[in-house]
């Protein structure tokens, strides 16, 4: 009985543990939500109640008709930007990962890790020079600017590539006896193995797109392109007095993230579980 | 994971679809129709008055002139105005404060008005002091649209309750507070953070100090008027406890909305702010709160045209019918919060009626920040110090203003290198 | 073979390269050349829109920043390099053990702690604007819940953002509560990989729950702890967006990191030197590397 009892101690007092402190976590969201439905006159009162005196749904209707910064916009381009960016990144660092995982070739594993190693550079030490490069395509206030240049990462091509290491190797060498050809090899095997693969990658490209705040506020100067976390910033200071509608607007921005997770929860985890492992 | 895969594949589908269509903008302009951009910084309600007053424009002037606004939020206006207008991406015709013009128009980045104007009889249409405060080096860079100073907000039922009168220097200011009490939380609520540095600004002005040297170059606000001025802000808070410490930034307006607070210092373009709340209030000037010379910070929307060597005639006739249409009227802009500039408009009756404005401030009192390409350099390190002054009891004054002085001096070199 | 030997090798030896180039050549322009670029840019009075006005000035930026005391920008590096590194220190130790913690708390698998770890990741979706639009609100000084609770238990009203030391503590405190969820995964997925076996031997010894933490648990993840310190050690340098936008760099410029005066040298309004911020960025650059090196030993030496 000894070690079934002190197990299920342990995990009681894990419980009660966790469920404190993911309370800290909670409370601030909700909170949030609360004072959203509020009247902005309940919001400002200075009163600690988390159920609104008055239901009132007065500050979402204003957000969602302010046609001078529309989030629903902002929603919609983000969208679009961090959509484009995932499929072309897919496709991109797919096949590279191919060539870097499945075939072989003189130099390979060489230049791989030469790649990988400048994922040590840090980020700031291009920015100033990839402005200067969108100005020199005419890049700035346009989509490209928020999807192309990323497009060069390198840490999709990592983890596929660790995919496509586990891959069996009678299998790849069955298809080729069949006289498939690589082309073939990368659309009909190695595609749909890695499948779970693509989407964590996927998952997570799009959503660093569209989390990015200071690239797109760097390239981006008005409302066609710009993206939801500088509109939303910008909103701030729109609604700078307005608690409740700056609350509205935060619950708004966070919906399609929640919904994203609520639908593809395990391959979140899958993925950053497989970041952390033998690097 | 399938539904997964097929969901994201047709989202991306439309996304690129509609990625292709692009901007909506280019519509067809009819025959001779001239079309203008134009880039103005008004977020809250006042755009939506400037956006009235331009699409009442596009109707009157139907098949002649057609004005396509963007709105730019002022924390990011100057940095994107500075990015595009050297690559002749900038718009037609903009909004500028008057406390940037000098800057923009030594860098080049401005067009002046001279060629186009009768100056002499154009500077007779507006407040002189707004109008010679758009200058640069004799060339007009600017025409102002509104003026909008600082002012005192009171909350009148407080006020009756406790039989106390608006205060109008810094010992009724005491005394008020003294006598308010038992009757509300709080007095006066000052932020430390904005709009600390203009209620600093008039301060220093009110004590006959200054922001810059004659040169209009390098700090001249380290002096015992300046010590005087901020350690009276440090002093209110912190021995006379007329507001409570720590007050962040629109804290100040939040006690006035909550009626925890019988004053409120802010700028005009508070007042539809105010409005919206249920508080019972009126306006006064703050001309010698702080000081014995009568001084108010203001400061002053104008007109501005981007550099752009090739503007045609046609397009300059345009934007001079344009600015004279919003400038003529402009008592809608005064509804929104703002001071208009244009003397036909301040003397009309319809002004005159104005329950607000014309307590707000005495306008022979207000008083801009020197006119110089320096003043965001040479003066502006000041602002923070004002913080840190009126948030710590114990603050160093002196050493405040002399860090502030050191940064000044330091990024004027810069500049003039 | 085949009756076209050469061709086909040739062939067969090229196609590597339409498998990867696609990436390479996005990688090159978008990544090798700026790089290279930046460079050279910190050697210049660079101006961004007017070529005619650019002029090579040899190492002038560096020691600008670097040694020339009357100089502005050797006022802004310094104070923005104190500025990041304050919050590299501050924020590195919670960051990675917070999630150590709630990764053993989970390791034990208790009722619903699959609840618990969404609850804990969630947050790790938001963008920087949302995070900090949240945390704006609950650290209100006026009417925040953070100061209402405190209120009742008759705490006065404390300045969150905008004082020292609770505007580091608030940045660190949104930190902890917007990234941990990554790494608290990084390490359930680990813990998971030690081997029950060296626990129970360990139980037989008597080791208290401290001392297999120390020599068994560690050790075992060495590799993941290594890549979790080098990560939020990055990350942490580069923090930007919290405090732009909670502190706006104040109370007095004293959260004012060198990301963001990097920023405003390179774009702001007025008069930009992107020769000067481009100096900047490498020299950050530089240092997050030599950085990350020294970790890597410290590391290694310590879990050996």
């Amino acid at each position: 009985m000894g070690i079934k009892a002190i197990e299920d101690k342990k995990k009681r007092r894990s419980f009660i543990a966790l469920t404190i402190v993911s309370f800290f976590w909670v409370l601030p969201i909700i909170w949030v939500v609360s004072t959203s439905f509020k009247t902005e006159a309940e919001a400002v009162s200075g009163s600690l109640n988390f159920i609104p005196e008055i239901f009132s749904l007065q500050s979402y209707r204003y957000i969602f008709t302010d046609d001078q910064h529309n989030i629903m916009h902002y929603v919609w381009n983000s969208f679009r930007a961090a959509g484009l960016h995932t499929v072309l990144y897919l496709v991109i660092v797919s096949l590279a990962a191919y060539a870097y995982g499945i075939m072989r070739w003189k130099g390979r594993d060489k230049m791989f890790w030469l790649l990988v190693s400048t994922m040590m550079i840090p980020v700031v030490m291009n920015l100033i020079p990839l402005y200067s490069l969108m100005i020199a395509f005419d890049w700035l206030n346009s989509l490209e600017a928020l999807v192309i240049p990323s497009l060069g990462g390198v840490f999709g091509i990592f983890l596929l590539r660790q995919f496509n290491l586990g891959i069996p190797g009678e299998v790849l060498e069955s298809a080729r006896v069949d006289g498939a050809n690589h082309f073939q090899i990368y659309f009909r095997i190695v595609l749909p193995l890695t499948k779970p693969a693509l989407v964590v990658v996927g998952l997570f490209a799009f959503m660093t797109n569209w989390n990015e705040y200071l690239w797109p506020l760097i390239v981006l100067n008005d409302d066609t392109y710009r993206t939801l976390p500088v509109g939303l910033a910008l909103i701030q200071g729109n609604y700078n007095i307005y608690y409740s509608r700056l609350m509205a607007a935060t619950v708004i921005s966070m919906i399609p993230v929640l919904a994203l997770f609520m639908s593809a929860q395990r391959f979140f985890i899958k993925g950053i579980s497989m970041t952390g492992v033998k690097q | 994971m399938k539904k997964l895969l097929i969901m994201l594949a047709s989202f991306v589908l439309v996304f690129t679809l509609s990625a292709c269509n692009g901007d909506d903008e280019g519509e067809d302009l009819a025959e001779g129709e001239v079309a203008l951009t134009y880039w103005n910084l008004f977020t809250g309600p006042d755009g939506e008055t400037m956006r009235s007053l331009v699409d009442d424009f596009n109707v009157e002037y139907e098949d002649e002139i057609r004005v396509s606004t963007q709105t730019i939020p002022e924390t990011e206006f100057y940095e994107v105005f500075n990015n595009t207008v050297p690559q002749g991406q900038g718009p037609d015709i903009a909004i500028m404060h008057m406390r940037r013009i000098a800057k923009n128009a030594d860098l080049g980045l401005l067009n002046s008005f001279d060629d186009q104007i009768d100056e002499a009889a154009m500077r007779e249409e507006y407040l002189s002091e707004a109008w010679d405060g758009s200058k640069f080096e004799g060339e007009q860079y600017g025409i102002p649209l509104d003026v909008h100073p600082l002012g005192m907000y009171y909350n009148k039922d407080i006020l009756d309750d406790a039989g106390v009168e608006v205060p109008t220097t810094t010992e009724e200011l005491l005394q008020a507070c003294e006598d308010l009490e038992g009757h509300v939380e709080h007095c006066l609520p000052l932020s430390t953070m904005w709009p600390s540095q203009n209620v600093f600004i008039s301060a220093l002005f009110q004590n006959n100090g200054e922001d810059l040297d004659e040169n209009g170059e390098y700090p001249a606000f380290n002096t015992s008027q300046g010590y005087e001025a901020l350690s009276l802000l440090n002093e209110l808070i912190h021995d006379h406890n007329i507001s409570p410490t720590n007050v962040n930034v629109d804290e100040d307006l939040t006690f006035f909305r909550q009626g925890n607070a019988a004053f409120h210092i802010n700028g005009i373009w508070m007042l539809n702010a105010m409005k919206d709340s249920e508080i019972n209030f009126g306006t006064a000037p703050i001309a010698t709160l702080f000081g014995d010379t009568p001084a108010t910070w203001a400061d002053s929307h104008n007109f501005v045209m981007p550099y752009n060597p090739d503007l045609s005639q046609e397009k300059y006739d345009a934007i001079m019918t344009f600015i004279d249409y919003v400038t003529s009227h402009s008592m809608d802009w005064a509804q929104a919060g703002q001071i208009p500039a244009k003397i036909s408009v301040l003397e009309s009756d319809e002004y005159a009626d104005l329950e607000y404005h014309n307590n707000f401030v005495d306008l022979d009192t207000i008083q801009f920040v020197t006119t110089s390409p320096y003043v965001e350099d040479g003066f502006e390190p000041v602002f923070s110090r004002v913080t840190t002054a009126m948030a710590n009891e114990n603050a160093d004054i002196q050493a405040l203003l002399d860090d502030a002085e050191e940064e000044g001096t330091e990024l004027v070199n810069e500049a003039l290198e | 073979m085949s009756t076209k030997p050469w061709n086909r090798g040739r062939i067969k030896r090229l196609l590597p390269g339409a498998f990867f180039l696609p990436h390479l050549v996005i990688f090159g322009v978008f990544f090798v050349f700026p790089f290279f670029y930046g460079l050279l840019i910190s050697f210049f009075d660079w101006h961004m829109f007017i070529p005619e006005q650019r002029e090579f000035i040899g190492f002038d930026n560096y020691v600008k920043i670097l040694f020339d005391s009357e100089s502005i920008y050797y006022r802004y590096f310094w104070n923005g390099l104190k500025n990041t590194f304050t919050f590299v220190v501050l924020s590195v130790p919670p960051l990675v053990i917070t999630p150590f913690i709630l990764a053993l708390l989970m390791n034990v698998e208790p009722k619903g702690y699959k609840m618990f770890r969404a609850i804990f990741y969630l947050p790790n979706l938001f963008s920087i604007a949302t995070l900090v639009l949240i945390w704006r609100w609950v650290l209100n000084t006026n009417v925040g819940i953070l100061n209402l609770t405190l209120s009742e238990v008759g705490v006065e009203n404390i300045p969150w953002l905008s004082k020292q030391p609770f505007a580091w503590f608030s940045l660190v405190l949104m930190t902890v509560w917007w990234t941990i969820g990554a790494n608290m995964i990084i390490f359930t997925a680990s813990l998971k990989e030690v081997p029950d076996n060296l626990y129970e031997a360990s139980d037989l010894e008597g080791a208290n729950t401290w001392q297999k933490i120390r020599y068994i648990t560690l050790p075992s993840i060495k590799n993941q702890l290594i890549y979790i310190t080098i990560m939020t050690t990055i990350a942490s340098f580069n923090v930007f967006g919290q405090p732009q936008l909670a502190t706006e760099g104040g109370p007095e410029e004293s959260t004012t990191v060198l990301m963001m005066y990097i920023r405003n040298i390179a774009f702001g309004g007025g008069r930009p030197d992107p020769g000067v911020a481009s100096a900047m960025a490498i020299m950050l650059g530089l240092l997050m590397i030599l950085i990350s090196v020294i970790q890597v030993k410290i590391i290694k030496r310590l879990s050996d």
